[in-house]
């Protein structure tokens, strides 16, 4: 990708490069974006005194209604909707879609806090109670059911949480080679629990009704001091959307690594790429971020090793970088930026950086 | 913090399409979605008390949920949210030592009691949008005629200490601030707390553009009374016909014979006979007339106000949220009547 010689001429290249780009500045960093529901975002923002800010916003018009529709909606803002702010540092969070429900794994609480994102009538997103279990700050897993998997990464054990009752409904116990690793969770289908190991990048996967495992999956190959952080394509499939093949599962180590492979063919990996342009992650960050693209092209993203967003497309053995979403990155900056999060909105993507921007954009394809 | 918002239509063989510059989500850009009368809310303005503590924190949310369910208020034409003060405009008022020690919890016990809070890093956030939620009502009042804070009314502090619950002097930063930036050359506080602004009384004591007009009981704290460019003492018990014909005599002329570019409007309602701490004896319907009185009177003559709520105490929250929202109510109706 060029390098800009300055924001003017970015945005003027812009105009070819995407169909929308939504610009924002906060005045906070955004640390993690969550969809509320169809119209919303919960936005939490970085850690300040021991907490973090938490609101809710209604989604611009020009975002979600159909592309075809979006030159006649004039309104492009965020408007707050609600807000609030967490008992603790805020680790991960997970909303139970439909629920106004938010679960919060923070910094040294066993167990989770829950908040309630009101309605219309109230300006507080409150926290309403906290389930407690044994888990440290656990890792979390939604199946977008009824089931959220929490892995404490020092016990190795995982609880299954009933989401519609809040009562534990069963547990995993991991394999003992699995103890001195670091363990995170994905859901790859609705009764399947994907454990990523971060040194190696293997990911094994256990059956929630019977707690055993039915198969394990290797990334392409091992990297000496890299992490690995995973995502499925079942995540990523909605009702907004063309549903995609939810059998996809992706890979991305902090060396840049990116592995798609199939539930299906666990020996087999579908396609494989060395980002190009993307240094390691620096061990202090947090694990980079891999998502897969909700409508029905074989596309994935990944951020979190500098300003950037990349989208590949994995529909051949060779996968092939076809965007880049430079637009965090500011000339003025003096130091180097890195992504928070992202997450796809049907075609479109709203991205994060620690520069306090957020942006909402899809690329002229 | 500029808005550098803006678009332009291409048409490029494609669907028309508008790319907008980078935004801030900040105050300027909301302040282009007002369309009604301007609401400065920011769930900030409440932070975690020990149990039992007498302030009524919870307030400054009721009074938003009851503006919300009451109607006055819709969220997304109405409402906007403060950033937290920054020191530098703190300091235009509060002595740089005080605010350093404020800011980092320095401060010493016996500061701390005085001013009835233990120091939190929470508490000092809340305060920061408060006078955030304050400055903000300010400059939205000089841009669309009328604006109301849900919160609001610290008078009690002054340069270099905190008292009586007020950390920052609000009103005192948001008057200098208007004078100081040039956006109003002479700023008139009206402050109807039951208590005097003593701490907006004691900064302002040599400062000829911004004049202090305070209304109150001589026997209610504080019991050593600065000296503000007016102070009309009411005698304990009083209600709402004495309370009026005292504010009949003496704001119109104030208004007058100074001639403000805004009024900083403390609409305290701890005037009312079940304040726990006020010593008069007004109702709900005195300080709704109260409430019209001046805003008809200020916004007739053309003068920009800004309102907050100012004290209240009372055991029952709900009540006194609502209670609070008796501004916001004479303020809307003032807005339709006028047509601002």
């Amino acid at each position: 990708m060029d390098s800009w010689s300055d924001d003017d001429d970015w945005f003027y290249e812009s105009i070819k490069r995407y169909d929308l780009l939504l610009m924002f500045d906060f005045s906070s960093p955004v640390k993690f974006i969550e969809f509320n529901d169809l119209d919303s975002v919960c936005l939490i923002f970085e850690e300040e005194n021991c907490r973090n800010e938490m609101s809710c916003f209604s989604l611009p018009k020009k975002l979600t209604v159909l592309r075809e529709h979006e030159g006649l909606e004039k309104d492009s803002d965020f408007r707050l909707l609600s807000g609030g702010f967490s008992q603790k540092s805020v680790i991960q969070v997970k909303i139970l879609k439909g629920t106004n429900t938010m679960l919060a794994s923070e910094k040294d609480l066993c167990g989770l806090s829950v908040y309630k994102i009101p309605s219309e009538n109230s300006g507080i997103i409150h926290h309403t109670n906290t389930i407690h279990s044994e888990l440290l700050s656990p890792k979390l897993a939604h199946n977008k059911l009824d089931s959220l998997a929490m892995v404490d990464t020092n016990k190795k054990n995982v609880v299954l949480l009933d989401t519609k009752e809040f009562v534990v409904k069963g547990k995993i116990k991991t394999e003992e080679n699995e103890e001195e690793s670091v363990i995170i969770p994905e859901f790859v289908s609705p009764h399947s629990l994907g454990l990523c190991n971060t040194e190696t990048g293997s990911v094994s996967i256990y059956d929630t009704r019977s707690a055993r495992k039915c198969s394990m999956l290797h990334s392409a190959q091992p990297f000496p001091k890299t992490q690995w952080t995973l995502s499925s394509s079942f995540l990523s499939t909605s009702h907004i959307a063309d549903s995609n093949d939810e059998t996809k599962l992706g890979l991305l180590s902090t060396s840049g690594i990116i592995s798609v492979l199939d539930t299906r063919n666990p020996q087999h990996t579908l396609s494989c790429e060395k980002g190009k342009d993307i240094c390691s992650c620096s061990a202090k960050r947090n694990l980079p971020k891999i998502q897969f693209c909700p409508s029905k092209f074989p596309l994935l993203s990944i951020s979190g090793f500098n300003p950037n967003i990349y989208i590949y497309d994995f529909s051949s053995e060779n996968m092939k970088n076809i965007f880049v979403h430079d637009g965090h990155h500011r000339s003025s900056s003096t130091c180097e930026n890195i992504t928070t999060d992202h997450v796809w909105y049907k075609n479109s993507v709203m991205s994060a950086c620690d520069n306090l921007s957020v942006h909402c954009w899809e690329y002229t394809r | 913090m500029v808005s550098a918002s803006y678009s332009w239509p291409i048409f490029l063989g494609k669907p028309w399409f508008k790319l907008l510059h980078r935004k801030f989500l900040g105050e300027p850009t909301q302040f282009k979605n007002i369309q009604n009368l301007p609401i400065v809310h920011h769930y900030g303005y409440v932070c975690d008390l020990p149990p039992g503590h007498r302030f009524p924190m919870k307030k400054f949310h009721k009074v938003y949920d009851f503006l919300c369910s009451s109607g006055i208020v819709t969220k997304h034409s109405q409402v906007i949210m403060p950033n937290k003060i920054e020191k530098s405009v703190a300091s235009l008022v509060h002595t740089d030592d005080y605010l350093d020690k404020f800011f980092s919890g320095s401060t010493s016990t016996e500061e701390q009691r005085v001013t009835g809070f233990n120091w939190t890093s929470h508490l000092v956030d809340r305060v920061r949008y408060e006078s955030g939620g304050t400055l903000l009502t300010t400059v939205l009042a000089m841009d669309r005629g009328l604006a109301c804070s849900t919160a609001g009314g610290t008078h009690h502090a002054f340069p270099e200490r905190g008292t009586g619950y007020c950390l920052l002097n609000d009103l005192a930063i948001a008057a200098q601030f208007l004078i100081t930036t040039g956006k109003a050359r002479r700023v008139l506080i009206v402050d109807l707390d039951v208590h005097q602004g003593d701490g907006t009384a004691f900064i302002f004591k040599n400062l000829e553009t911004v004049f202090t007009f305070s209304m109150h009981c001589g026997r209610n704290f504080p019991f050593r009374k600065q000296e503000s460019d007016l102070d009309v003492e009411l005698r304990e018990g009083i209600g709402d016909k004495e309370y009026m014909s005292s504010l009949t005599d003496y704001l119109p002329d104030v208004l007058q014979s100074f001639n403000p570019d805004i009024v900083i409007y403390d609409a305290g309602v701890d005037t009312h006979a079940e304040d726990n701490l006020g010593k008069l004896k007004m109702t709900d319907e005195g300080l709704f007339k109260r409430d019209l009185f001046v805003l008809t009177n200020v916004i007739n003559r053309g003068i920009p106000c800004a309102t907050v709520i100012g004290g209240g105490y009372c055991q029952d929250i709900d009540k006194l949220g609502k209670r609070h929202t008796i501004i916001h109510h004479a303020a809307l109706k003032v807005w339709k009547q006028k047509g601002l």
